[in-house]
């Protein structure tokens, strides 16, 4: 934290922290991605990573929910150390945190409504046929496609994709939503969409999120806060304005 | 040097397959179970193959009888020909093309779609969504082919003798009965058991091997396609061995 | 989920019929190993069993009856076969049938015949021992062959002999019926090429049956072949009765020859007491008649004999090689 310049972090919210990672530590073979990585995100806060490609970004993200073990650091979520739980415990905590994926990974031999279904057939057994009828129709309600059900996802555009994946990731009501690159590949106007979608969900259901983007676009239009990550460190964090006003070059180039 | 390196990759695959093949044991056993995953993909790997396994049966049975019969009318004991059809169909030709038509339907199709729900992040979107992959997946699959390549063998080795009596008659005149009669009197149980109780590791290394590679499949179009190709290839050589294998055990326990 | 149902219905279907393929097969393959049948036991002791298996077939004249159990050894000599015969024809064994070891077909599995005895014993129970006849094993049947291989090295030998006696025979210069001489001369051809045939045929076996014992498998599955060894003996029959009838001709001739220094000592015609005596024509034109069909049907027992597949091979080469030979005289 030394190289950082004075921005001083906002204000957060709300006191209660949702995720805290420390000194967080992770190489493939020789390739150092993540060095002495830290990061606070607070309750109903939208945190932006903002990075180049290849810089880590998903990696941070996929160790935050488990896929991958760091080698060395802590990751706390929702008072959880995620890289110590087991099977049965981290599935707990992943209940209460969506995740959308770059690719969307939507299951593509399933139908739209059986995608959607997936989630919660798995997390809780408990679910009446009734109960996941409704809350299938509320996601797609939310991500304004109601009359996708029983599509193939084969047969959808990239954008509806997009959304149908992210139905998906609120089909749980997550505490917490970690968005992979959310507007990549997308064009301009329904990236902009999607972005206004991030926010509406936000301001609706109250979560926590992190969006691990390079585009510059959503970060103005989604960031409470962001944060920097070069080299493996956070290099900075503050909201979009200060890093906007900044004189330092390693940040200027993010905003030309 | 590329000697070294090619052992080395070889026993670096050796151990990473037995790894993933020593996975399955230790999951298939705990709950939970993915019965209704496991009864789709039986039928999609069982049901779904059964016509094209008649098919090759079919003509197997047929072109062999045709061909041995040259030999066996210069030694004058063409009478013979159902006994020596019936036991080679039973004992090997049954198991082993069964298997290999298995393997290039089934291996190929396995690799192929977990390479690409691997490439498409879907199989970390199910472990997001607090479903084991290698549960879901790979134990699914594995049992399914273990369990149904027998059925299919046994299925194909009954239409491969009825076209070896098609066969039969082609050159001359055999009832059925006396066929059938000349083809069961020659069987003993030495012939089918060990003949049966082999496609069941056939089976199972086409699961195995399909899985392991399509779950370690390499990014991009091309690691998908080198999936599906090298699951067959090596499945069809793991018949092979698993083969030589069998008929060293059965000749052990004096069951030939 | 209409849609699994019916897929879980399919999928049913063919894991039932492949495990009834299964089952029947299974249950099929048991009937014939009889590990369902009932379970009468009868045992006989053998001191080789030249490599009877357990679960052989036994045969009671010539029907499946039952399958082998267990083989035991029960000293240095003595192996013990247990035998488990089938409900329904335990009632028809008779505890004096004579169990031996056989192979079924030319070349197939070993097989354990129970043959009725020619006297009725009682009805056999269960764990009886049967007694047995001593299996017939390929040496023993190559020393016999090669016995009967030198008998008919003999009595060619001695037809030949005889038939130049009678060739030779001053009574033949007295006859003038034509169609005895005929019929002669016919009858010594085919003694001729007879013995010529069989003189062959004692170097080829003699050939063969040293392949046999090195283990050359074509001549030993020949050689116990029950069916092609029944033929040789109708052939050497034949042969044998050739050359009786021929002894017996020269008999006649003897006998006739002895007539005729009598008569020419008596001063009798001896053409009219030839044709006179119609007993002793006849009976010489019989004798010819015999020594002609024996001889043909050993001729023909012969070609059978080159013409069995076993055979054709040995014969091929030999008649290349005479064929090389001319050409290479010939040049």
């Amino acid at each position: 934290m030394d190289t950082t310049i004075s921005a001083i972090p906002r204000k957060p919210k709300d006191g209660q922290i949702m995720i805290e990672v420390k000194h967080l530590y992770k190489s493939f073979g020789k390739i150092h991605v993540l060095q002495d990585f830290n990061l606070t995100l607070h309750r109903q806060e939208n945190l932006v990573v903002l990075g180049k490609s290849g810089s880590g970004k998903s990696v941070l993200i996929k160790c935050i929910i488990g896929l991958l073990k760091p080698d060395k650091g802590s990751i706390i979520v929702l008072g959880e150390s995620v890289p110590d739980l087991n099977e049965e415990k981290l599935d707990q905590v992943r209940m209460k945190i969506g995740f959308l994926f770059q690719g969307n990974a939507l299951y593509d031999s399933m139908t739209v409504r059986e995608n959607l279904e997936f989630p919660l057939r798995r997390h809780t057994v408990n679910y009446s046929q009734d109960q996941i009828n409704e809350l299938v129709a509320e996601a797609l309600e939310n991500v304004g496609l109601p009359h996708t059900t029983e599509m193939m996802p084969s047969e959808l555009s990239g954008g509806m994709l997009k959304r149908v994946a992210l139905a998906r990731t609120l089909i749980l009501k997550p505490e917490i939503i970690l968005y992979d690159e959310p507007t990549t590949g997308l064009d301009p106007v329904t990236a902009r969409e999607i972005d206004k979608l991030i926010v509406a969900l936000q301001k609706k259901y109250h979560t926590a999120s992190i969006i691990i983007t390079h585009d510059m676009h959503c970060v103005k239009n989604t960031a409470d806060r962001v944060a920097l990550l070069l080299n493996g460190r956070c290099y900075t964090e503050g909201t979009y304005k200060e890093l906007e006003n900044a004189e330092d070059p390693k940040i200027k180039q993010f905003f030309e | 040097m590329q000697f070294g390196t090619n052992t080395r990759e070889f026993f670096d695959q050796t151990g990473k397959i037995s790894n993933f093949a020593g996975r399955f044991f230790s999951s298939v056993a705990k709950p939970r179970f993915e019965t209704a995953e496991f009864f789709n993909q039986c039928f999609l790997i069982g049901y779904k193959s059964l016509a094209l396994i008649a098919l090759t049966a079919f003509i197997m049975g047929l072109v062999l009888t045709m061909q041995l019969r040259p030999s066996l009318v210069e030694y004058g004991v063409q009478s013979q020909l159902p006994v020596m059809v019936g036991i080679a169909i039973v004992r090997e030709i049954g198991p082993v093309i069964t298997a290999l038509i298995f393997a290039g339907k089934i291996a190929s199709s396995i690799g192929a779609e977990l390479g690409s729900m691997k490439v498409t992040e879907q199989i970390d979107a199910m472990d997001v969504s607090g479903t084991n992959p290698y549960k879901y997946l790979v134990t699914t699959r594995v049992i399914a082919t273990t369990l149904m390549l027998p059925v299919l063998t046994v299925l194909g080795d009954a239409v491969s003798l009825f076209g070896a009596y098609i066969g039969v008659n082609i050159r001359s005149v055999t009832s059925f009965q006396l066929f059938f009669t000349q083809v069961f009197q020659s069987l003993s149980y030495g012939d089918l058991v060990p003949a049966v109780i082999k496609t069941f590791f056939f089976g199972f290394a086409v699961g195995i091997i399909g899985c392991y590679k399509g779950y370690f499949s390499s990014k991009g179009t091309r690691g998908v396609g080198s999936s599906a190709n090298s699951a067959v290839v090596l499945s069809s050589v793991l018949i092979f061995v698993i083969d030589l294998l069998a008929v060293q055990i059965t000749d052990l326990l004096g069951l030939n | 989920m209409a849609n699994t149902e019916i897929n879980n219905i399919k999928l049913g279907i063919l894991v039932i019929s492949g495990l009834a393929v299964l089952v029947f097969s299974l249950f099929l393959i048991g009937k014939n190993q009889n590990l369902f049948g009932g379970s009468f036991e009868l045992k006989a002791r053998f001191t080789n069993i030249n490599g009877l298996m357990e679960g052989n077939n036994v045969w009671y004249s010539g029907i499946q009856a039952g399958t082998i159990k267990n083989i035991k050894l029960l000293n240095d000599t003595v192996i013990e076969v247990t035998i488990r015969i089938d409900k329904d024809i335990k009632s028809h064994i008779r505890s004096n049938a004579v169990a031996s070891i056989g192979t079924e077909g030319l070349m197939g599995n070993k097989i354990i015949n129970i043959t009725p005895a020619k006297s009725n014993g009682k009805i056999a129970s269960a764990g009886d021992i049967l007694p047995v006849q001593k299996p017939v094993n390929t040496d023993d049947l190559l020393q016999t062959l090669s016995k009967t291989n030198n008998d008919i090295a003999v009595i060619s030998g001695t037809l030949r002999e005889t038939v130049l006696r009678i060739s030779r025979s001053p009574a033949l210069d007295l006859l003038d019926d034509k169609t005895i001489g005929r019929s002669l001369r016919s009858s010594l051809d085919n003694v001729n090429s007879a013995s010529a045939n069989a003189r062959l045929m004692t170097r080829t076996l003699n050939e063969l049956m040293t392949q046999a014992k090195k283990g050359k498998g074509v001549a030993g599955a020949f050689l116990s072949d029950t069916g092609m060894a029944a033929n040789m003996k109708t052939a050497i029959t034949n042969f044998k009765l050739a050359s009786q009838n021929a002894n017996r001709l020269t008999v006649h001739l003897d006998s006739l020859a002895l007539q005729i220094n009598y008569d020419l000592h008596k001063d009798q015609g001896i053409y009219h007491l030839l044709l006179k005596d119609t007993s002793m024509n006849r009976n010489f034109s019989l004798s010819l008649d015999n020594i002609r069909k024996g001889t043909d049907g050993f001729n023909q027992n012969m070609e059978a004999l080159k013409h069995s597949f076993l055979f054709r091979g040995y014969f091929k080469k030999q008649a290349k090689e005479a064929s090389k030979n001319t050409i290479k005289s010939g040049n």
